[in-house]
């Protein structure tokens, strides 16, 4: 039985006052454990989508439950819903520890909970330093701090990781994945893709407050459905991919030191590589060759009416254990 | 879900660098004052006993303590809010357990402590003389209580303002307009009303209803009772006068936490 989605949202529509339609019919169904990618342009909505489903815009149709409840009939909604806005917002003018004994207050969070979270986000040598003299890094940080402070199971994180360095970047999609290891459900707003194509297990792109989606008839797509069936070898020399060529099936050359292949479909994928290990041709790597959530999203974009061809369907992602 | 928010207005004034300028000023203002009236008898002048000299400076003291509060109190409580949407940091509290009702009472709670600060540096040097001087008790702690009331209505009113404001130089600019609007053009509004009436009426003196019209909208409304307005007035309109008072308060005050909660809630 599927699990009931912490967020459910259906034909969502947002129009501001004198502004433009916001968003157009939007639905979307997002279950614990899960980390939504929601991509989209500048202005496509994401942001506003984000704080309908945090409860501070209300909508001017459709619906949002969250956790089986309609949005509307949660008196407190931040106790069940987490939003980091962007900008994130923090109190510049205190200590990192007066930041989070305020909001600690605030969310009624015992000092139990403010230690676990300052430990989880190993914010503990920075308590005593101003949060204007955090880095950017640290002060996403520390408003993801605010946000788990609440406990809440559902966090809407809108451009988590706007400005950070690589390293910072890394470490914070390091903790957003483990908060959806927890059985959170995570939706992240963001324009740095090649990250969040790692660390999403769905994706969604909002262009002009609408979906706009690869699949035809879903609004979203997972990993699994942006594979096309061929695969990426990697070999240590390329000596070795000349000699491996000939052995696999319908490979072509993409790199000195790289082949893809294609298994025939119906087969696991790994079968192809048995010529290989009879032959005693060491290889490096071995991956789905899917698009990249860029190239995608880009092609999305080109084609405003229609969605970009589409792959074959997809053949289930084999063991990579040799 | 008010606590907190006391707790972080006094963190960030903490660190207000103005904050601590502003102790130093009235320190300043309140020693020059009390040396100023002990050193006058020593030039021959008629304060030459502890009783006249406290009589002086016990109403010096409260008319301070009163300019202090109409002028300093609002404009602590004015960038409050709007500070909220300047840092963006709106989104975050309005993300909490607590409504825009408990974030409005509760910066409002935030400002009366700094009000209450302000009210109270005056104190001792009040409570001094008040033990030498002619004045009642009474007199003195009811003007000293209208005062703290002004300071937090005008706050209340400070805060409506910077609710509805994006940015704290817009809130001071608004509160200044308004102040304008209140302070200057109304009694200038009302006095020449007051004179076309006078004039019109046969006595040539204004009637009792437009003095009460003309003081009882004000903030220091009050202390315009105390110091003798109430005792100018018939029974009648001086029973008026003092009911009027709460009551265009009380009018005003949940006006304008209506606009504000408003604009809190349409802040995202």
């Amino acid at each position: 039985m599927a699990m009931t989605p912490l967020l459910d949202i259906a034909d969502l529509s947002m129009q501001f006052p004198r502004g433009p339609l916001a968003l157009d019919r939007v639905s979307l169904a997002v279950r614990p454990g899960e980390i939504f990618g929601l991509v989209g342009p500048n202005g496509a909505g994401k942001s506003t989508l984000l704080r309908l489903a945090a409860g501070l815009l209300a909508p001017t149709g459709g619906s949002i439950a969250v956790a089986g409840r309609p949005l509307a009939s949660i008196p407190r909604p931040a106790t069940l819903v987490g939003l980091m806005p962007d900008p994130i917002g923090v109190y510049t003018d205190l200590s990192v520890r007066e930041y989070l004994r305020f909001f600690g207050r605030l969310f009624r969070a015992p000092p139990e909970r403010i230690g676990h979270v300052v430990g989880f986000l190993a914010l503990g040598p920075f308590l005593d330093r101003e949060v204007e003299a955090l880095s950017a890094g640290w002060q996403r940080r520390l408003a993801l701090a605010r946000v788990l402070l609440s406990d809440a199971p559902l966090l809407l994180l809108d451009e988590p990781a706007a400005g950070l360095d690589v390293s910072a970047r890394a470490d914070l999609l390091q903790c957003i994945r483990s908060l959806a290891g927890g059985g959170r459900a995570i939706v992240v707003s963001s324009h740095i893709l090649p990250e969040l194509q790692r660390i999403a297990t769905r994706f969604g792109v909002l262009v002009g407050g609408r979906w706009r989606s690869p699949i035809p008839g879903r609004d979203t797509f997972s990993p699994a459905d942006l594979a096309t069936g061929a695969f990426f070898l990697r070999f240590p020399d390329p000596a070795d991919a000349t000699r491996a060529a000939p052995l696999l099936p319908a490979a072509e050359s993409v790199a000195p030191d790289a082949l893809r292949i294609r298994p025939p479909a119906g087969t696991p994928p790994s079968n192809a590589l048995a010529p290989l290990f009879a032959a005693r041709i060491p290889f490096t790597e071995f991956r789905p060759d899917s698009p990249s959530l860029d190239r995608l999203f880009l092609d999305l974009l080109e084609s405003p009416t229609s969605p970009p061809p589409l792959p074959p369907s997809p053949p289930s992602l084999p063991s990579l254990n040799p | 879900m008010i606590a907190p928010f006391v707790y972080l207005d006094l963190h960030q004034r903490q660190r207000q660098r103005s904050l601590l300028v502003l102790r130093i000023v009235l320190l300043a203002i309140l020693a020059v004052f009390t040396i100023g009236t002990l050193v006058i008898p020593l030039f021959g002048s008629d304060f030459t006993n502890p009783s006249s000299l406290s009589d002086v400076l016990v109403h010096v003291f409260l008319v301070l303590q009163g300019v202090v509060m109409f002028m300093l109190a609002p404009f602590g409580a004015a960038d409050r809010l709007s500070r909220e949407s300047e840092q963006r940091t709106l989104p975050a509290l309005l993300n909490s357990p607590a409504s825009p009702a408990s974030i409005f009472f509760g910066k409002l709670a935030g400002a009366f402590v700094f009000d209450l600060f302000l009210w109270s540096f005056f104190l001792p040097f009040i409570a001094v003389n008040a033990l030498f001087c002619t004045a009642t008790p009474g007199y003195i702690a009811g003007m000293a209580l209208a005062n703290l009331a002004t300071g937090f209505y005008l706050s209340l009113v400070a805060l409506s303002v910077s609710a509805r404001s994006k940015r704290a130089l817009h809130a001071f600019l608004r509160l200044g307009v308004a102040y304008l609007v209140w302070f200057v053009f109304f009694p200038i509004l009302f006095g020449i009303l007051a004179a076309i009436v006078a004039a019109a009426t046969s006595g040539g003196s204004e009637p009792e209803f437009l003095t009460v019209l003309c003081f009882a909208h004000n903030p220091i409304a009050i202390q315009i009772g105390l110091l003798g307005l109430f005792g100018a007035l018939s029974p009648p309109w001086a029973i008026a006068y003092a009911l009027a008072i709460p009551v265009l308060w009380l009018l005003l005050s949940w006006i304008l936490v209506r606009l504000a909660l408003r604009a809190l809630v349409r802040a995202p």
